[in-house]
């Protein structure tokens, strides 16, 4: 074997390491571009209120069997296990306290939030992807509408506003589904149970929550729409897109939930 | 008199693609021009240069004599305001009723009042619909009728300027015709300029004064509708008789 040749193979290597950061960078300037143009352009109007209204009742009142099932089963099986767990050193009283705190500081709004970009994030790329390749935003270019203001401007202030009151509620049926568990079967007293949980919660964990909440929902409606609106190719396109949107929406809740859990609330 | 379409040398490329190679083109005021060109040879992109929905990577851009090629923001917007356009599958927006897709032009999405509904109801009568498609979804009509309503949609602010981007495409040839007699009356009645891109021969004969042949980035024949078959241009002739074998390379066989 040459020389040549063998220092191609890594050369090779390196250049494809290379061309994947770089494609990388690239997807993150565009992200950024992306979200730049949508947030300057929130503020201008003209606004579309009954738009707006549309979307926070499609994330939000929709969402909420599906986000309240998921907040209920968790729940019931956090306080399950964290009874077993608390019985290896006598301390199955902390089943209240810790439920409470897991929920509104974690699997409220992490749960949530993965259940509505699952939901919501999907919808958004099928629809905003199915207008693309129908020349749909094209047609709302040409007569004069901007796609920005009209299509996810909307979407974006509804899924941040909206997701809050999605996770206040799934937090409060959270508790309840550790609560009908624990006086059910783990043999806790109803009231007792309710008066230690209203005792360990704290103002930080429910703004911890909040804080989640929100910043999940804007994760949701932008990579639905981003990925959406940049779709191409047809059907398969579509699906792609719908695909990348879920996955991403995914990855990034769950990123910045460890960012806010660390930085923000972890002191 | 100063053309109200004006390309000259407009060139587009994506990536290593080059789809426009320098096109020129004039459209004079009141004219009726029509594209003709086989698949994928750039006349989508060369309607959607002009409308400002894609940046030419060179050359000039005029519509009434102003320079349209980099408009931005407002400029652009008002510069689109000329322009009324058919999309080729219609565009419509499926979320809304067709009676809010004819007027989405002047009501530009926000909430629109009965007086405007009646407007639209014009409008379809106008392109041969009646009432009662008007609180419809567009998903609920055939093919035919959607180009009815998104025709209807591009003349609803009576612009000066209509762009039909495969007018005929999907439908039956009967279906075709009343689209082309529609377009011609249209564009005769409201003193448009028109600009229309097709591959279907039938309807270019019927629409146009004049026809373009675009081919591989180019302009490479222009004349009046009626020296089409007459046209002595080897690709032309290819073009418009339907042949496999010529000039143009259709990538099957030794073409």
């Amino acid at each position: 074997m040459t020389l040549d040749r063998l220092l191609s193979a890594p050369v090779a290597f390196l250049i494809a390491i290379g061309s994947f950061v770089v494609a990388g960078l690239a997807a993150v300037g565009r992200l950024a571009k992306f979200m730049g143009t949508a947030l300057g352009r929130l503020a201008r109007p003209p606004y579309y209120p009954a738009r707006l209204f549309e979307q926070m009742l499609v994330i939000g009142y929709f969402s909420l069997p599906v986000v309240g099932l998921t907040a209920l089963f968790t729940g019931a099986a956090l306080a399950q296990q964290i009874f077993v767990g608390g019985s290896r050193f006598n301390a199955e009283s902390t089943v209240p306290a810790v439920t409470v705190i897991a929920i509104v500081r974690e699997l409220g709004p992490v749960l949530a939030g993965l259940m509505v970009a699952g939901r919501v994030s999907s919808a958004m790329a099928a629809e905003l992807g199915t207008m693309r390749v129908t020349e749909q935003i094209d047609a709302l270019t040409t007569l004069r509408t901007d796609p920005f203001q009209y299509l996810i401007g909307p979407r974006l202030i509804a899924a941040t506003v909206t997701l809050p009151f999605l996770v206040l509620v799934a937090n409060v049926i959270g508790v309840l589904g550790g609560y009908a568990i624990a006086t059910a079967r783990l043999g806790f007293n109803g009231a007792n149970y309710l008066a230690i949980t209203r005792r360990y919660l704290e103002w930080d964990d429910v703004a911890s929550s909040l804080v989640k909440a929100a910043v999940f929902g804007f994760v949701v409606a932008l990579m639905g729409c981003y990925h959406g609106f940049h779709s191409s190719g047809g059907a398969a396109g579509v699906g792609k897109a719908t695909t990348n949107a879920v996955v991403s929406a995914f990855i990034l809740i769950l990123l910045s939930n460890l960012i806010i859990t660390v930085i923000v609330f972890g002191s | 008199m100063t053309a109200k379409i004006e390309l000259a040398r407009v060139s587009k490329r994506f990536g290593r693609k080059t789809v426009l190679d320098g096109v020129d083109l004039k459209v004079e005021p009141g004219e009726s021009v029509v594209i003709i060109g086989g698949s994928g040879t750039g006349k989508s992109v060369t309607l959607k240069c002009i409308l400002g929905l894609m940046q030419a990577d060179a050359g000039t851009i005029r519509v009434d004599g102003q320079d349209v090629t980099h408009l931005k923001g407002r400029a652009l917007a008002a510069h689109r305001a000329k322009f009324g356009m058919l999309f080729q599958g219609g565009a419509l927006f499926d979320s809304l009723p067709v009676w809010r897709n004819v007027v989405f032009a002047l009501t530009q999405g926000r909430w629109a009042t009965g007086s405007l509904r009646g407007l639209a109801i014009d409008l379809l009568a106008r392109v041969g619909l009646g009432p009662e498609v008007a609180d419809l979804r567009p998903a609920e009509l055939s093919g035919g009728m959607q180009k009815r309503v998104a025709l209807a949609r591009a003349i609803a602010a009576k612009p000066e300027i209509i762009f039909f981007d495969e007018p005929t495409t999907g439908l039956d040839p009967i279906r075709a015709d009343v689209i082309n007699d529609l377009i011609v009356e249209l564009v005769r009645d409201l003193g448009v300029t028109a600009l229309t891109i097709t591959h279907d021969m039938a309807s270019a004969r019927k629409i146009a004064d004049r026809v373009a042949m675009l081919h591989a980035g180019r302009i490479v024949w222009d004349g009046p509708r009626d020296l089409i078959y007459d046209s002595g241009n080897a690709y032309v002739d290819q073009f418009v008789n339907g042949r496999a074998h010529g000039p143009i390379d259709t990538g099957v066989g030794n073409g």
